[in-house]
């Protein structure tokens, strides 16, 4: 294709069963049809498909996707993508991470590794490719293997590696970039494992050029005035706090932090156990940014105890592992849980997606449902940090009651049987981020009925304010559309509110930018201009927007190929639907199936697909 | 080359290459994104903060970097 600014024009396709390397051109109705980043890796994925194929067989795709935005110096265009048959669902699963942007300097835009390597290899990618063995780092932590590589590679390389639990296939495995920024969840990192690829290493030289530098300088300028200048305290909080900042309200009134495996709420001296003044001035060292993001919300922090003390690590959604271990799981104090999240890190496990199973795990055991016998001798009780960490062990090397649990929460229940699936809580598999028996919100309902894998596609919307004008100008509906919306935020209003929402959070994915709130604070028109003035294609909000309705309807497919239907997408944890949230002189009722089936109706709808089957219709571009 | 006037302190670097991103951007004649092409290099060295920060050797000290620090890791 001709240089289009932005873009690198290239896809790097790897055989890892054949040793096959090859280049081909990324071609230039992907970009108007998807956009770039994520667009480009669903396009791969549907036409690469193997429906009903083992997630963790060789026929499965794994691709790493950065849109044009990223690599350049536009505020928060950082994030690039990993997808694949997840095998968390089965489905179409997604992850992502604001590290990886060094893909777009080595020359490429996306990256689509297939087959099944004889031994352990790892990619290393700078001016050439090559596939290296890696038979002396299979067995390493994610942090050991990192040093390793740095260690022969020199530290220009940018590492992505997998840890024990990704070597053995957990569906909790993620896939850890520089020893700290996660593809946490869907099970990216055990796809990886299933291909015997321990880690992909890179460094590149190439450049990525500007149409019309001048215009670009300037609308940089104002994007950064509306997402940081123009909001310095907000700036500083996400700063100071980062994911943490979820922990009070607004956003804890929506009960993303719900206890014990969402049997209770959480109880109101939690936050006495977690102060977070002490986690200021006592365990944060620094501010840790992804990519062109000035904000830096991942932290740099002390370890406090143990044979690490005084150590420093760095991690990125600290609220992910607060949400695992401490909510979940119930362990108490910045030391323990922090020590958590140190294991699961080097072991190479989502927190939530471990914390889920888990607190699952307890709760059986609290319940009887299971015993000793069951558990090879541990015993399994709320806020227990040493047995925490050594079923987190036990999931990563696939031993005792850990080889049941790294099966996930769709198997793992049924190799339990008597009747535990009650207790597992989850959408399709995927661990869960709040409990829809507080509050449906868009971001919440999204989850449930898409379970991706990962909060990307339903930004942090609870608790925000919803203004006609708001949906206008940051979502880009239509007057008419976004004046109805307004009246029925429960009803319709929700359902429209959640697709323009995906909507909008997949064009951020396709062009390579981070939704941290205040990212989403820039005009739709100021990130349409800047795709213009990057890569000299005419576009506006709207095309941009449209794009991002093909890359869902694409997405769709590759699940309709996989079997999905009406009856995935209503399905609701068994707690959620039977059981009462007692919180406090509050009480909240099960959520009523009726009323989620006939949101599910009309989200069809906004989608247009078929109101009953949620297929795609023909007619849909894709 | 003009020995560059600008103070690093790595222990404020966050890792964000802001600093190497303008400095490309602004300094190359292609007014192009290169890390290779920056006179600003950030790499990752847990033995003093998490990042150490260098400069090479064509660094003007021209400031675009100090500019979009955002973390008071370069300042004059």
């Amino acid at each position: 294709m001709k240089k289009i600014g932005g873009y690198t024009g290239k896809i790097l396709k790897i055989d890892l069963g054949e040793k096959r390397i090859f280049t081909e051109p990324l071609p230039e109705e992907w970009i108007s049809s998807f956009t770039g980043g994520l667009g480009i890796s669903f396009k791969l994925a549907y036409d690469n498909a193997c429906p009903k194929e083992d997630a963790l067989g060789p026929k499965n795709v794994l691709i790493f996707g950065a849109g044009p935005f990223v690599g350049t110096l536009i505020p928060g265009a950082c994030k690039t993508t990993v997808v694949a048959k997840t095998p968390v669902s089965g489905f179409l699963g997604i992850s992502g991470t604001g590290h990886l942007g060094m893909l777009k300097f080595t020359g490429y835009d996306n990256l689509m590794i297939t087959g099944e390597a004889d031994r352990p290899v790892y990619l290393k990618i700078d001016d050439d490719v090559e596939i290296c063995d890696a038979g002396d780092l299979w067995g390493k932590d994610t942090w050991d293997t990192t040093e390793a590589l740095w260690q022969k590679l020199g530290k220009q390389f940018v590492v992505a590696c997998i840890g024990p639990a990704g070597e053995n296939m957990a569906v909790q495995a993620s896939i850890i970039v520089n020893k700290y920024s996660a593809y946490a969840q869907s099970g990216m990192g055990a796809v990886m494992g299933s291909k015997n690829l321990k880690a992909i290493a890179l460094s590149g030289s190439r450049s990525i050029s500007v149409a019309d530098p001048g215009r670009f300088s300037e609308l940089i300028d104002k994007a950064y005035h509306q997402s940081i200048e123009s909001q310095k305290e907000t700036i500083n909080v996400f700063r100071e706090w980062g994911t943490l900042r979820a922990m009070g309200p607004p956003i804890s009134q929506f009960g993303p932090h719900e206890y014990k495996n969402y049997s209770e709420v959480v109880p109101p001296d939690l936050p006495y156990k977690f102060p977070l003044d002490r986690f200021m001035s006592e365990i944060k060292r620094g501010d840790i940014s992804c990519m062109a993001c000035p904000i830096g919300c991942k932290h740099l922090i002390r370890m406090l105890k143990g044979d690490k003390a005084g150590d420093s690590m760095a991690v990125s959604c600290l609220v992910g592992g607060f949400h695992g271990f401490a909510a979940h799981c119930a362990v108490e104090g910045w030391e323990d849980a922090i020590r958590c999240d140190e294991l699961c890190n080097r072991l190479g496990m989502d927190y939530l997606s471990a914390g889920s199973a888990i607190a699952f795990a307890i709760e059986l055991y609290q319940k009887k449902i299971i015993d000793k016998t069951d558990t090879d001798g541990l015993e399994l009780k709320w806020g227990a940090a040493e047995e925490v960490q050594e079923l987190l062990r036990q999931m990563a090397l696939k031993q005792g009651f850990g080889k049941i649990l790294a099966q996930g929460l769709i198997k793992g229940p049924q190799l339990i049987g008597k009747n535990s699936e009650k207790y597992a809580v989850h959408t399709r598999g995927h661990a869960i981020y709040y409990d829809p028996r507080r509050a449906m919100s868009p971001d919440l309902f999204s989850d449930m009925i898409n379970a991706s894998g990962d909060r990307f596609h339903a930004p942090g919307w609870a608790g925000k304010t919803i203004t006609k004008e708001f949906l206008e100008r940051h979502l880009g509906m239509p007057p008419d559309q976004a004046e109805q919306a307004v009246t029925d935020m429960k009803g319709y209003g929700l359902a429209r509110f959640a697709k323009w929402a995906e909507d909008n959070a997949t064009m951020f994915e396709c062009l390579g930018l981070c939704q941290m709130p205040p990212h989403q604070k820039v005009e739709l028109s100021v990130w349409a201009g800047l795709y213009e003035a990057l890569t000299g294609i005419k576009t506006d909000g709207e095309k941009l927007l449209h794009a991002a309705v093909r890359v869902w309807n694409i997405r769709r497919k590759f699940d309709l190929l996989e079997g999905r239907t009406r009856k995935d997408d209503s399905f609701i944890a068994w707690r959620f639907v039977t059981e009462r949230l007692a919180s406090g002189g509050e009480d909240h009722d099960p959520v009523s199936e009726e009323s989620f089936d006939a949101l599910l109706t009309e989200y069809y709808k906004e989608r247009g697909w078929d109101p009953t089957e949620g297929s795609v219709r023909q007619e849909s571009n894709v | 080359m003009a020995e560059p006037q600008i103070e690093i302190k790595a222990e404020n670097c966050s890792g964000c290459l802001r600093c190497s991103l303008a400095c490309s951007f602004y300094n190359t004649k292609e007014r192009v994104f290169s890390l290779a092409e920056a006179q600003i290099v950030v790499r990752p060295d847990e033995s003093n903060a998490w990042f150490n920060v260098e400069f090479r050797e064509n660094c003007t000290s021209c400031g675009i970097c100090v500019e979009h620090c955002d973390f008071g890791a370069l300042t004059w």
